[in-house]
């Protein structure tokens, strides 16, 4: 239970262009354990999809490159990996679950056939078996089995998405990545699917990295939290503790700006300005900019992963290097 | 109709319907809604998609044309009025959208964006005077001067959404349709956004009707909400009253369904059976009954009217007093 | 709070405006750039054209109408002597003299004057008042559209070049009414181009924005619509150039259109096929132009189109 399954290294993904160079994930470390459960929570742009794809070897060939560090997955760097083993692993090992459940199922085949080509094509069952099982699979996320000669468009988008969560399980997979897997649901619907990736993941023990950008949805669902902040990893610790007393100052301009149903603010505290250009890197706190506790030495000294009872953060208030003005102390 | 307190509305809609034919019937939209907005309050319109929170909004301002109901605002009926006077209306109530990337023309720079409505409706007499009402609206919305010639491509979601706001402020309305205005944002800007559309009410004292799936975006900034499901209004509460009690069953599903980020891990969510049905042809007898633990036999053959229930409360259920 | 105050007024990103504002033109010619046979065949447009322009400061039209019997199918490059009124001269024939002893390259060249004339005002013709149509289609629908899409669908089900005859042989062969039939047969091009487009931008918020201001019609249609069906209708009218050119030498080939003496493309392929294996230069070097001239122009559309593709922006 408490084996290591992924280690990330210090993840460095860019995706390079004739004129520029995006640097979309700058040095993330991450661990998950087999059964583990981890969010990637940040805005567009922080550079969660980047660091899914760059796990899945699915980066976009011409542009995106893995430029350092390394993914440990059960023992392998699947950055060095060859493309065919990786194929053995993508989809069958480690699964991926994307946004949108309207594009990203194949409206000309059936469910049933969808859900058992993936278990063709790892081999895994023959023709017969594979077919049977895609009715196991489509019970199992609460869909009626006889459901499975018809075609996507005949299911609405939460039961399409339910689908799509069959196949990503079809093969039992070790890891599922899950990607903004409810923000095209309504609420009642997200409700239903989140309740559902739950439960299975606790029954089939699978690990899970849920991307989203909905501070809610993550703690639903996640032990751990990753808040992303410009393709860094700012803060990192136990759900609970981090979104009760955040120690980095984006985590807590993040839970400021949101409106809360559970209190009564009549305003919000945004964080002022916007997110920093990917394809230029200052020197210094990233953050810098928008911080308002932010000193001189945050422009020249970029702050490190500082570990603090079990939490990581990465900011020069935690280092000692300036005075932690955040109202919540936690050393 | 329920008569509110105080002050006379500013828009009055009653018995608004908007039926679309389509192959397999009529499909109803709207059917069969009322309320009213008093001068410079924000009525909250939320309701998952395809509840015709949108549909109501539009047809409103009669950029759909509404079936049938009425529509006054400021005591003046809309719904029976010729293009010309409906293009003088326009002045008076507009709307933003939901994307800041569709809603304005990609070819137009950000001061001829927020110029149009000053130029269609002739409201300036120079270039120079033009150039000031635009610099005037453009800092209003806290966008920088240098903007006022790049193009919509050009920018953030946030400072697109400003636009568009500019836009909307330029004629002067007194009321605005915001159709999910801060959806499409990221929560830092979308606090932004939602900042300065409160103080900009504040201001000029704007009236709103605020269309939105986010509860808690509308929790936050309305005074009253309206719960729409299958294109009838279920509940009616001031904001805050309706996150305490609900009176009816889908609007106690809906917010009890919304991940809380306080409720960390602990599952609080009351798990509605099946999904939305078809607004096409529906059936008699109330809407939601099909989902409902707390459907009777009434329920399936009678659809409940939106009543009062409790002071300044409506719930279209025949069970709400049990609730 | 220094330090805030300072923040504030940093460059954002996002947004380097000034930048990225000037270069509108640019970054298309950027992408087009990087099209090489492109480019190649903008060249030979713009060579064309400058021919076509300067035609007379080549050979004057007289001398390339004038009859030179004497000289009839001359090799390229030869030399011969050649009356001009009052004196002869000696005269080089670059690319040789057909059946009547006219200069092959005069010939050509004027005739690019011809082509020219034919594919620009052609397309001009039809590109508005196809644009035109096909947006009124498009924002109206109902029975106006209906009207327009089935008279569109009568001219596409007649051949373009049967059409052309018709309307040729009903008029009379004359340049215009050579212009007015290639015109017409490439309207429906234009119609359905630009109705599939305001289609999908009609139903853009910015449109509805547009209305929910009190803009009438015709400026939401010539405002905020047209200007953004305009990259498939320039692909469309590059393309066009190329297709209408060839109809026009097409015409001129069965005899009703440009008629001889006048220089023509297409009767100049005409007068040579006769004497195909006595004289073939007479016949290659005109053939030769039509189709550099047609592959230029489609080249130049394929670029255009990839140029002004809003998808392949990053």
């Amino acid at each position: 239970m408490d084996e290591l399954l992924l280690s990330i290294r210090e993840l460095t993904t860019q995706y390079i262009t004739e004129d520029s160079v995006v640097h979309a994930v700058n040095g993330i470390s991450l661990e998950l354990k087999t059964g583990g459960s981890v969010g990637l929570v940040g805005e567009s742009g922080a550079g969660k999809t980047t660091t899914a794809y760059s796990i899945m070897g699915l980066l976009p060939k011409l542009t995106g490159k893995i430029t350092g560090g390394s993914i440990i997955f059960q023992g392998k760097d699947l950055t060095k990996i060859p493309e065919d083993e990786m194929r053995k692993i993508r989809g069958n090992q480690i699964s991926m679950i994307f946004q949108d459940p309207m594009t990203s199922l194949n409206p000309i085949l059936t469910v049933g056939d969808q859900i058992a080509e993936v278990l063709e094509i790892h081999g895994t069952a023959t023709k017969e078996e594979a077919i049977a099982k895609a009715g196991d699979m489509l019970e199992m996320v609460g869909i009626p089995r006889e459901r499975m000669h018809e075609y996507p468009h005949q299911f609405s988008g939460g039961m399409k998405q339910r689908v799509i969560i069959a196949i990503a399980l079809a093969c039992n997979p070790k890891l599922l990545i899950a990607d903004e897997p409810t923000t095209a649901l309504d609420v009642t619907i997200q409700a239903q699917v989140l309740r559902m990736i739950k439960e299975l993941k606790a029954k089939l023990n699978t690990s899970l990295i849920l991307i989203s950008h909905n501070l809610g949805v993550v703690a639903q669902v996640c032990e751990n939290v990753a808040i992303m902040y410009a393709g860094r990893i700012v803060e990192y610790g136990p759900l609970r503790q981090v979104f009760e007393a955040p120690m980095h100052p984006y985590t807590e301009g993040l839970l400021n700006s949101i409106p809360r149903i559970e209190l009564d603010k009549t305003r919000l505290s945004p964080i002022r300005g916007m997110m920093p250009d990917p394809s230029v890197v200052p020197p210094g706190c990233i953050f810098r900019p928008r911080c308002p506790y932010a000193e001189q030495e945050c422009a020249v000294r970029a702050p490190r992963i500082t570990e603090k009872s079990g939490r990581n953060v990465m900011c020069l208030m935690h280092e000692g290097i300036i005075a932690n003005k955040m109202r919540v102390d936690h050393a | 109709m329920h008569e509110l307190s105080g002050a006379e509305p500013i828009l009055q809609v009653k018995n608004l319907k908007k039926y679309f034919h389509t192959p397999r019937g009529e499909l109803h939209a709207v059917d069969d809604v009322s309320f009213e907005i008093q001068e410079g309050r924000t009525l909250g319109v939320v309701g998952e998609s395809g509840c015709g929170k949108t549909t109501t909004g539009r047809a409103i301002l009669r950029l759909i044309e509404p079936t049938s109901g009425s529509i006054l605002f400021d005591g003046m009926d809309i719904t029976s009025m010729d293009k010309h006077r409906l293009r003088m209306i326009r002045e008076k109530m507009q709307i933003i959208f939901q994307d800041p990337y569709s809603s304005l023309d990609p070819r137009m720079t950000v001061s001829g964006i927020i110029a149009e409505p000053l130029i269609i409706h002739r409201r300036v007499s120079g270039k120079k005077e033009l150039a000031r009402r635009v610099q005037k609206l453009m800092e209003m919305v806290e966008l920088e001067d240098r903007l006022s010639s790049a193009y919509p491509h050009e920018l953030d979601g946030g400072r697109r959404q400003r636009i568009g706001i500019a836009r909307a402020l330029a004629l002067e309305p007194k009321f605005i349709v915001c159709d999910e205005p801060v959806s499409s944002l990221d929560v830092s800007v979308q606090a932004q956004i939602l900042n300065l559309m409160q103080d900009l009410q504040d201001q000029l004292g704007l009236t709103y009707m605020f269309v939105t799936h986010d509860m808690a975006v509308v929790k936050h900034i309305s005074d009253e909400i309206a719960v729409m499901y299958l294109g009838q209004i279920i509940e009616k509460s001031p904001a805050k009253e309706l996150f305490r009690h609900q009176y009816h069953p889908y609007s106690r599903a809906l917010i009890s369904a919304i991940p809380k980020i306080e409720a960390a891990g602990a599952d609080t969510a009351t798990i509605l059976k099946g999904e939305i049905g078809s607004p096409i042809e529906p059936k008699p007898g109330c809407r939601f009954a099909p989902r409902c633990d707390y459907c009777i036999g009434k329920c399936l053959s009678e659809n409940p009217p939106l009543k009062a229930v409790g002071p300044e409360r409506y719930a279209a259920c025949w069970r709400a007093e049990e609730m | 709070m220094e330090q805030q105050m300072t923040s504030a007024n940093l460059p954002v990103s996002g947004i380097s405006t000034d930048r990225k504002r000037k270069s509108a033109f640019q970054e298309f010619w950027r992408r087009f750039r990087k099209n090489k046979l492109a480019v190649a065949g903008l060249a030979v447009v713009v060579l064309y054209i400058l021919m076509a322009i300067f035609a007379d400061l080549f050979y004057s039209y007289d001398f390339i109408t004038q009859n030179q019997i004497s000289n009839a199918f001359a090799k390229p490059l030869t030399r011969a002597e050649v009356d001009d009124g009052n004196t002869t001269v000696q005269h080089l024939y670059i690319l040789g003299a057909d059946n009547f002893g006219r200069d092959i390259l005069g010939r050509i060249i004027h005739g690019a004057r011809v082509s020219m004339v034919i594919g620009f005002t052609t397309i001009a013709f039809a590109c508005i008042v196809g644009s035109a149509l096909g947006a009124i289609a498009g924002y109206y629908g109902g029975k106006i559209e209906s009207v327009i899409m089935r008279g569109t669908d009568i001219l596409l089900a007649i051949p373009n070049i049967l059409f052309a005859l018709a309307i040729v042989a009903a008029l009379g062969p004359s340049f215009q009414n050579l212009l007015l039939a290639i015109g017409i047969t490439s309207i429906p091009a234009f119609v359905r181009l630009m109705r599939a487009s305001v289609l999908t931008v009609k139903n853009q918020e910015f449109v509805e924005a547009a209305r929910a201001l009190g803009a009438r019609d015709f400026r939401i249609i010539v405002r905020h619509i047209m200007p953004n069906c305009m990259a498939p209708i320039i692909v469309q009218a590059t393309l066009g150039i190329a297709q209408s050119i060839l109809s026009a030498t097409s015409l001129s080939f069965l005899g009703l259109g440009i008629q001889p003496p006048s220089p023509e493309w297409g009767n100049m392929l005409s007068d040579a096929r006769s004497y195909i294996s006595y004289a073939p230069h007479t016949l290659l070097f005109p053939g030769l132009a039509i189709m550099t001239v047609i592959l230029a122009y489609n080249l130049i559309g394929d670029g255009l189109r990839d140029a002004l593709d809003p998808k392949l922006k990053r």
